[in-house]
């Protein structure tokens, strides 16, 4: 194979591997992430009542709160998130690199 | 190597002598200058408001300043054939790119530097004990920027000046969305498929409150060094891979 389409190959693989790894730390974090299904059940702001209104109230709370927990700064799964996605970059520049510089 | 850094030096020279960096800043000093007066409760200068109004002033200005300079940038080049002068000289395509992106990065750390002056000079003492952390969230800022020249200059190559700006338009409206904000209010509105496809765009995207500090200067929170590497690394990843991209791209052009 030639030199060229082994680097396209290497690219296309970097950039699937990036999107899934985002959704394998999301899951990974989840516990530390509070997601709409945990906050409607049971949560340290319960409201009392059901219905509609209430349930939206709730997301509004909700809302509030995730803004106080989901800190890029001290959420472990947005960290290491990061981490690796400019780690997947830097490959996938490398790549270009090699096909703009080095592939005479 | 010398042929980018030489590129790179002139095109700084040459947007510094635009006005338009003097006229943004001009009118950001005199925001920041008001804003050190200003009395929203009626109980005196509140630093959490001057943090937050501080830090949205020097982010849509930046984002226009470079707005303003990259659309057409390359494209006006390409139209009034001085291009042809850099490379008929032992200079390639992508080398070209390359010291135009660096000269417009250089030229985005003179505005962050002055705004940082500006903040010093003008807002120190209404800022109190969250004054050296605003300049850290300025810098960050500064590296959302820096990423999204990368991505302006990348559709400035090969769209036209109108549909560039309109398509930086919505980037920036993306790349501003929270990650919650999909997950709880528009998941609750729209069907799922559109929640999936703003998170695709957002993949894509960077994400602009991996960098927003604002929240921990008002709490005033300790900052994981995990998290300043991972962010240096996701700016510098994002970065490298599209400035190499858009110089592919570039390299490739006919014209």
């Amino acid at each position: 194979m030639k030199k060229n389409t082994l680097l396209t190959i290497a690219f296309i693989l970097l950039f699937i591997i990036s999107f899934f790894l985002g959704f394998h730390i999301r899951d990974r974090y989840k516990d530390t992430m509070i997601v709409p299904g945990h906050m409607t059940h049971g949560s340290d702001h319960e409201i009392e009542g059901s219905g509609k209104d209430d349930i939206l109230l709730r997301s509004d709370l909700d809302f509030m709160h995730i803004k106080i927990l989901n800190h890029p700064w001290n959420n472990p799964g947005i960290i290491e998130g990061m981490f690796f996605k400019g780690i997947l970059y830097i490959l996938m520049g490398a790549v270009l690199y090699i096909k703009l510089f080095k592939n005479e | 190597m010398n042929n980018i850094i030489n590129i790179a030096h002139f095109t700084f020279l040459k947007l510094l002598k635009k006005k338009i960096l003097y006229g943004i800043f001009f009118i950001e000093l005199i925001l920041i200058y008001l804003m050190r007066s200003l009395n929203i409760f009626g109980i005196g200068v509140q630093p959490l408001v001057l943090v937050d109004s501080i830090l949205f002033v020097y982010e849509i200005f930046g984002f226009i300043l470079i707005l303003a300079i990259t659309a057409g940038h390359i494209r006006r080049e390409v139209e009034t054939k001085s291009i042809y002068l850099v490379l008929s000289k032992p200079t390639d395509k992508v080398q070209y790119l390359l010291g135009k992106i660096i000269g417009i990065y250089a030229f985005v750390g003179i505005y962050t530097v002055l705004t940082m002056l500006a903040v010093m000079f003008f807002a120190f003492a209404p800022l109190k004990e969250y004054a050296a952390y605003t300049l850290l969230a300025i810098i960050f800022r500064n590296f959302f920027l820096f990423i999204f020249t990368s991505i302006l200059i990348f559709f400035s190559i090969f769209l036209r000046p109108t549909i560039m700006v309109m398509a930086s338009f919505i980037s920036y409206i993306f790349a501003m969305i929270s990650y919650d904000y999909v997950d709880m209010v528009v998941a609750q509105t729209y069907p799922q498929w559109v929640v999936v496809i703003i998170k695709l765009i957002k993949f894509i995207l960077p994400n602009s409150e991996f960098m927003d500090i604002k929240l921990a200067v008002m709490q005033l929170s300790h900052l994981n060094i995990w998290y300043i590497i991972s962010v240096l690394l996701y700016m510098g990843g994002y970065m490298f891979f599209l400035v190499l991209f858009a110089a592919w791209i570039f390299g490739k052009k006919e014209f």
